[in-house]
């Protein structure tokens, strides 16, 4: 899999300053990676995506939609994706970024459509290193909603919020798995569906 | 204060075996007009404190009010006719509005077995969330915010409950409970 087909250039460029932002950011280490795909692949993602079944999940931390760990996708572009994130040369890039190293991935899609959010949690399992979301719809304001929300904490516990990243088309999220890392995604409350690929890397 | 006909000997009775069936029961209309009125008149003087610890819940706390205090004995009384036995309890007053909610935590996980709750509501959509949900093995219990109404649910060994986040179409809409146990 070569990574530069998908990724573009500059990502690869930069991936010591993105060392640096994934080190020193609060309120655990985590980085926005910008424009991550070419242009063209990304448009292609969210063209498949949006043709996969989608499951309406619901419980008390959460409700939205997701689609089956994209490993036994039968879409090529997806399973392109897949191969990309899941290839030795992507998990080095990937180390080079975090210094974790991961040899496997889960992924899949989500769909927050209007009102769907995700509560306050921390991510933790057993194996789950780096969280990560590539951001596939296009830009949100603040004010609709959809925004990653990181908490500060306290003796583990979560305490106010410390940072909103609004989902920014073409961006992927890369954060620790922590015992700190707690997180939520805001609800939805305008009514374009917020598209999303994520998971972990193990 | 309490609907008189709950007070019914015979519908006391009707109570006692539905919960047992049942595990639960919904009792609509359940305070007189005017003692709903009140209550709401009292709590509503009170701003509230707004509670919020992210990964367990958010809500606004209200006092302890002295008509709930009055109430109590008749209803601790009513709930041990329907339970079989005499009850202690205790509760919240509590207003869940957008942005409210509350999870399962795994130190409630052996919670308290008997729960009961009784709503002061306006005409509420379910859609916005806010719903009181009981967890376990079985079908959810799944109660919609209504005015006026009392619940009490058995709480076996392997259930949770949780109230499910309300979302932004309830607007400026809030809803109380008197949540106690």
């Amino acid at each position: 899999m070569k990574t530069d087909i998908f990724v573009n250039r500059s990502v690869i460029d930069s991936k010591e300053s993105l060392k640096k932002q994934f080190d020193i950011s609060k309120p655990f280490r985590h980085v926005l990676v910008k424009d991550f795909l070419n242009e063209p692949r990304a448009r292609k993602i969210v063209q498949a995506l949006k043709k996969e079944k989608f499951e309406e999940k619901e419980a008390d931390l959460f409700h939205l939609y997701q689609t089956k760990d994209l490993e036994s996708t039968n879409n090529k572009v997806l399973k392109e994706v897949y191969s990309l994130f899941s290839s030795s040369e992507f998990l080095e890039i990937i180390k080079e970024i975090t210094g974790i190293k991961a040899t496997k991935i889960d992924m899949a899609g989500s769909l927050y459509k209007d009102t769907n959010y995700l509560l306050c949690h921390d991510d933790q399992l057993s194996g789950r290193k780096i969280a990560y979301i590539l951001y596939l719809s296009e830009d949100f304001k603040e004010r609709e909603g959809g925004s990653l929300v990181f908490f500060n904490s306290k003796d583990k516990k979560p305490t106010s919020i410390a940072k909103k990243y609004p989902p920014l088309w073409n961006s992927l999220m890369l954060f620790e798995v922590s015992p700190i890392s707690y997180h939520e995604v805001e609800e939805n409350i305008s009514n374009k569906d917020r598209y999303a690929l994520g998971g972990w890397f193990h | 204060m309490i609907n008189p006909i709950y007070l019914n000997s015979e519908v006391k009775e009707q109570m006692k075996q539905s919960f047992r069936e049942n595990g639960m029961i919904k009792l609509p209309n359940f305070l007189t007009r005017d003692v709903h009125n009140k209550l709401l008149e009292d709590i509503k003087k009170q701003e509230g404190k707004g509670e919020k610890v992210p990964d367990r819940f958010s809500f606004r706390q209200y006092n302890q009010i002295k008509i709930v205090k009055d109430l109590s004995k008749q209803l601790s009384e009513l709930i041990s006719a329907i339970i079989g036995k005499t009850v202690k309890m205790q509760f919240n007053i509590r207003g869940y509005g957008h942005r409210d909610y509350t999870l399962i935590h795994d130190s409630e996980l052996s919670g308290k077995k008997i729960e009961f709750f009784y709503v002061i509501s306006p005409p509420w959509d379910s859609a916005w969330g806010g719903n009181k949900v009981y967890t376990g093995s079985d079908e959810p219990l799944v109660f919609a915010p209504e005015d006026n109404s009392f619940c009490l649910v058995d709480k076996r060994k392997d259930m949770n409950s949780f109230i499910q986040y309300i979302n932004h179409r309830a607007g400026n809409n809030s809803y109380i409970i008197l949540e106690g146990f």
